[in-house]
């Protein structure tokens, strides 16, 4: 199986909000699709669905069209909700319903799926004093709550490709480790993830490959290990019981920011860092803590981001 | 995504129902078209039934006759008057004082008194206070017997049935111009036209009502629950539309059915208890008696296609303005827009049949806003001509798939819209914006 996006393109009036859009996905796994506010994230997973009539490209699920009868796709929306009056298994089931999934098997999903989503108590409400407790409608529930449902409504039909959008956003940590669970356990299935999210760290966690997007355009784009090893090792934090801005000074280490005897550094060579190191241990300064890394997934996306909007 | 248009719609309809159905409001509006329905006949008999309808002469068994004039009068003609033949005609000679004891004595008697006053006659009916007769039945029989006295004169002056005839017949006097005379001869007068053009115009409002707020809440629905995005995966803007406006068919339906059926029950409880005149007597107050008993099959087909063309463009019109909502305070303007269609034709409705003008008639019966109002009574009561009415009805069955493309078209287009409410030169450019992006061949989705 195979997931490929070929130059989607869309304008309002004379305005590019998506500016030919490629990436591929050859093999399960999660793919993620990043960008400022407005950058078009959102508009790209509506053309790639057909919600939004795409200007130009192809959307391919196995070399043909995606469609509901070529693949069985799941949508956590950005902007979603349910039905405010509706009991919850009404609304499940109505869905279930539009996806072609027959009663019973809704059933046994809802009833996995509440029990893996600790929702077990808003769908079968346990009876009180031997009477049978009102089923619960969507606008009882908290919206970590209702994020629960509305991630159950995007898994009920089982589908091959998951498309979450800010799936964490407005959860709770302990929430936020439940549905990333169920995100590593899709994804073990065999499962094809697009994930858009600016919460760069749970991206890092998951994604294998990513797009950038700023203003319409793909500023960044590859696999994520790669990236980071083009950038190289050029981001040194060190922590000592001193001042050492006379040493970076000497080392042409570029310090980014200081709190107390902290220091957040940037290199240009691994042996700039070398060399500070070496001037640090000659004077035997006491070092707590001196680490060289490849920037994060934040850093790369403020820098890419920031280049664009300078320019 | 959606590569079958229609599919889901079926699910989306019986989803929406259940859910309408649950409502408290729902029900409380199917509890009042009930208490309405069930009410109408009590309330028509209120309005309609006269005192007349009530009315029934007292069983009077004994007629006494005192003739005080020189004439001679003939029992036999009084007892004619009470054609029944329970009444006795008896001559009497007794004076006023004795009536007054008899007439006491016996309920079921009256007593005619036949009197000279200087020239003309006087019939004097004597009556006991607590007897049968009392009030109205005492004028009916006053009259009777002044009809009786009449018989008399005209006996004695030797006048047979024909002359009797000739000189009773009454002359009374009218003015009409001769094309007056020409519209009256093509149809029901205007009191009929107009009584049964206003009913209709009841029904089509009941009916636009009914649907008209539901149909825009539901075409919002997705938008204000935030649920476009998650439907849309699975269902096509067209089906969405399109199973919403079932059930809504669904819905007034069901709501017809209960408040004809809680009619007819009381109606049936009405005659189970007693005459049910007073429903003809509305009717031929107003002249329609005569066009409701002309209703046959081809009528009432005729009246359903009408009444399903114009909840068809009202439904359809309803959704184009929903479409454009995207947050509750747009109801408004939505809800403005298809008044505004909707008390046009109404107006019309109203205003045409008064008027009595063929040629307006016609143009209104074809003009689909104002047809919606009128066309069916118009045929009815031979307004407009089988042709005219076809046509008419074609008409209305064009703007009814203009309007249903047009409506998928725009819900499809705004279903992701967020914004003001737009003008009708906004919706229409940006639907020029997206007919030209399909066909520049952009747009693929289905």
């Amino acid at each position: 199986m195979s997931f490929e996006v070929k130059e989607l393109f869309k304008k309002y009036g004379n305005k590019v909000v998506v500016d030919h859009l490629s990436f591929s996905m050859p093999s399960p796994g999660v793919y993620a699709l990043l960008g400022t506010n407005g950058a078009g994230k959102t508009t790209s997973i509506r053309m790639m669905l057909g919600m939004l009539a795409k200007d130009g490209g192809t959307v391919m699920w196995n070399d043909k069209p995606l469609s509901i009868d070529t693949c069985n796709v799941g949508y956590l929306a950005e902007e979603r909700g349910l039905y405010p009056k509706a009991t919850l298994m009404d609304q499940l089931m109505y869905f279930a319903e539009l996806r072609g999934v027959s009663r019973d098997v809704a059933k046994q999903r809802i009833t996995y799926w509440a029990e893996r989503l600790e929702a077990t108590e808003y769908l079968f409400p346990p009876k009180t004093a031997g009477k049978a407790v009102k089923p619960k409608v969507a606008d009882q529930l908290s919206k970590g709550n209702q994020q629960k449902i509305q991630l159950m409504v995007s898994l009920l039909s089982d589908p091959e490709l998951l498309i979450l959008d800010e799936p964490l956003s407005g959860l709770d940590p302990v929430n936020a480790d439940l549905f990333k669970g169920i995100i590593r356990e899709e994804v073990e299935k065999g499962k094809y993830l697009i994930m858009s999210s600016h919460q760069m760290a749970t991206i890092e966690e998951f994604c294998t490959d990513l797009t950038i997007l700023d203003r319409s355009k793909v500023v960044l784009q590859g696999n994520l290990a790669e990236i980071k090893k083009g950038y190289g090792r050029i981001h040194l934090f060190v922590k000592a019981e001193q001042e050492l801005k006379s040493y970076m000074e000497a080392a042409e280490v570029e310090i980014l920011s200081q709190v107390g005897f902290s220091y957040q550094c940037k290199v240009t060579g691994e042996e700039h860092a070398n060399r500070l190191l070496k001037a640090l241990v000659a004077d035997n300064v006491t070092l707590i803590a001196f680490e060289l890394r490849e920037p994060s997934l934040h850093e790369i996306f403020v820098e890419k981001v920031g280049e664009t909007h300078e320019e | 995504m959606k590569n079958n248009t229609f599919r889901g719609a079926l699910t989306v309809a019986k989803y929406t129902l259940t859910q309408h159905y649950k409502s408290l409001s729902v029900k409380i509006i199917l509890l009042v078209l009930a208490i309405f329905g069930f009410a109408s006949v009590p309330l028509l008999r209120v309005v309609f039934e006269t005192g007349e309808d009530k009315f029934s002469l007292p069983e009077i068994r004994q007629v006494y006759l005192r003739n005080d004039t020189d004439m001679e009068i003939e029992p036999t003609v009084f007892q004619e008057a009470f054609g029944d033949g329970k009444a006795e005609v008896t001559v009497s000679e007794s004076s006023d004082e004795a009536f007054g004891a008899v007439l006491a004595s016996e309920p079921t008697s009256i007593a005619y008194v036949i009197s000279e006053e200087d020239d003309d006659l006087c019939v004097r009916l004597l009556y006991a206070k607590d007897g049968e007769v009392s009030g109205q039945s005492a004028d009916v029989l006053s009259s009777m017997g002044v009809d009786a006295m009449y018989q008399v004169l005209l006996n004695t002056a030797g006048v047979n049935e024909i002359q009797k005839q000739t000189m009773l017949a009454s002359v009374y006097g009218d003015v009409k111009e001769i094309a007056d005379l020409h519209t009256e001869s093509q149809g029901a007068d205007m009191e009929a036209h107009s009584s049964l053009n206003l009913l209709y115009c009841y029904l089509v409002i009941f009916v636009s009502m009914l649907s008209m707020s539901y149909i825009i809440s539901l075409t919002l629905e997705e938008k204000t629950s935030k649920l476009v995005d998650t439907l849309l995966v699975s269902v096509s803007p067209t089906a969405l539309l399109a199973g919403k406006i079932l059930s809504v068919i669904i819905f007034v339906t069901v709501g017809i059915l209960v408040l004809a059926g809680s009619f007819g029950v009381s109606l049936l409880m009405a005659k189970s208890q007693g005459s049910i005149d007073f429903l003809t007597t509305a009717l031929e107050s107003v002249g329609a008696m005569e066009i409701i008993r002309s209703i046959g099959l081809k009528e009432i087909l005729l009246l359903i296609t009408a009444v399903l063309l114009a909840y068809g463009m009202i439904a359809f019109i309803a959704s184009i303005f929903g479409s454009c909502c995207s947050k509750t305070e747009d109801v408004q303007y939505a809800s403005m827009g298809v008044l505004i269609v909707v008390m046009i034709g109404y107006f019309a409705g109203l205003i045409i049949p008064m008027v009595e003008n063929k040629a307006a008639t016609i143009v209104a019966s074809l003009f689909p806003p104002t047809a919606m109002f009128m066309t069916p009574v118009n045929y009815i009561c031979g307004k407009i001509s089988l042709p005219v009415l076809l046509a008419s009805y074609a008409i209305q069955a064009v703007c009814v798939v203009v309007l249903a493309i047009l409506a998928g078209k725009v819900y499809h287009m705004m279903i992701l819209y967020r914004g003001d409410f737009p003008k009708m030169k906004q919706l229409f450019k940006m639907l020029r914006e997206n007919q030209s992006v399909k066909k520049e061949g952009g747009a693929d989705e289905t």
